[in-house]
């Protein structure tokens, strides 16, 4: 995957997660959700962990940097350039 | 805490360049039914909510908002950069040019500077839960009228995908208001405290 | 609390809300309980602007 793929599967599965934990805050013994959530998760670490071996930090104070120090890099996230072309909705 | 992540919720990235939008989008950064106003609100009541379940809510949601401002913030920025100064005073945003250049600075669609008073919490576990649902349905609408309003993809589909998500934030307070009022019901009170004599 | 599983009709489809809504009181409002049934995959909920399709649609289409 190029930067792109890789930012933009990073982010839908980002914000499954978020989406099931809003729900699972309100609906904190549905197993299936749960199960669903986790799962997520997990894939998703995985994919943060290559994309930031491949592209830089994600986090300051919680992601290894190469040298020079490599969280002060441009694109940052309010660039037109950072971001990928997701698409018009699916129908 | 906050932990950042260098990343937007959802990507924008905008190619044509439009103040006019700017001057409208701007009242979701600093307007009375914002994200701003949103994440403040919410990330001040989780303080005096009760139970577990709507606690991590408005905590997770005020977060969540935080995140709906930087992409706000983003859209007006893309959106103003590479105009000149001559298509920011035509779309009206001279007097905002005047005090901010192509800043981004919290104010309304209207140019009223942001105030708490667009926000409260009011510690009254029900009353804050009401006001959330409503604040959701203004921001809703708020999106709405900016869709109607703009006409490029670019921006349309953040637009988008931001009022999706007061929808969804609205079922959440529903679920955590019938929460707190078992709660609240279950524990037989006629009010949330003693009054002061009698502590 | 609730069964926090969509209810299983007949035919196998699942409702993702309890229906009716119980235990009622004067000058209360009630917004009706969630149930999970199915999500979309990641990108489409992204494009969706939520994971829960009986989420969408509402007020509108835009």
């Amino acid at each position: 995957m190029n930067r792109d793929e890789m930012l933009k599967a990073l982010t839908a599965m980002d914000f499954y997660a978020v989406d099931m934990a809003l729900y699972l805050n309100t609906h904190p013994d549905d197993t299936e959700a749960l199960a669903r959530y986790n799962a997520i998760v997990n894939e998703a670490n995985t994919l943060r962990q290559s994309y930031e071996q491949q592209y830089g930090p994600l986090y300051s104070f919680r992601s290894c940097s190469a040298a020079p120090w490599q969280w002060i890099n441009d694109p940052w996230p309010w660039q037109a350039q950072f971001n990928f072309t997701l698409g018009g909705d699916d129908k | 805490m906050w932990i950042y992540e260098k990343k937007l919720e959802y990507p924008i990235k905008i190619k044509n360049p439009n103040p006019r939008m700017a001057k409208y989008i701007i009242s979701q950064y600093g307007g009375p039914d914002g994200e701003l106003a949103a994440s403040l609100r919410y990330l001040s009541q989780r303080f005096s909510m009760v139970t577990p379940q709507a606690q991590a809510t408005l905590n997770d949601i005020g977060t969540e908002e935080l995140a709906h401002l930087e992409m706000i913030g983003t859209m007006v920025k893309q959106l103003t950069e590479k105009a000149s100064v001559e298509e920011l005073e035509r779309a009206g945003l001279g007097a905002y040019f005047t005090d901010h250049d192509r800043a981004v600075y919290p104010v309304s669609a209207s140019g009223t500077p942001f105030t708490a008073a667009y926000l409260q919490s009011k510690g009254d576990p029900i009353t804050d839960l009401y006001e959330n649902m409503a604040a959701e349905q203004k921001a809703r609408s708020t999106y709405e009228y900016l869709i109607q309003l703009a006409d490029d993809p670019d921006v349309i589909d953040p637009l988008r995908f931001l009022r999706e998500r007061e929808v969804v934030h609205f079922q959440r307070f529903g679920e955590a208001l019938r929460l707190v009022q078992d709660y609240l019901g279950d524990r037989k009170r006629v009010s949330m405290r003693m009054p002061d004599k009698k502590r | 609390m609730k069964e926090n599983v969509g209810m299983m009709a007949a035919g196998g489809t699942c409702i993702p809300l309890e229906t009716p809504i119980e235990n009622v009181r004067l000058a209360h409002a009630y917004v009706p309980w969630q149930l999970l049934c199915g999500t979309m995959p990641p990108i489409q909920s992204l494009k969706a602007g939520t994971i829960f399709p009986e989420l969408t649609g509402h007020y509108g289409v835009w």
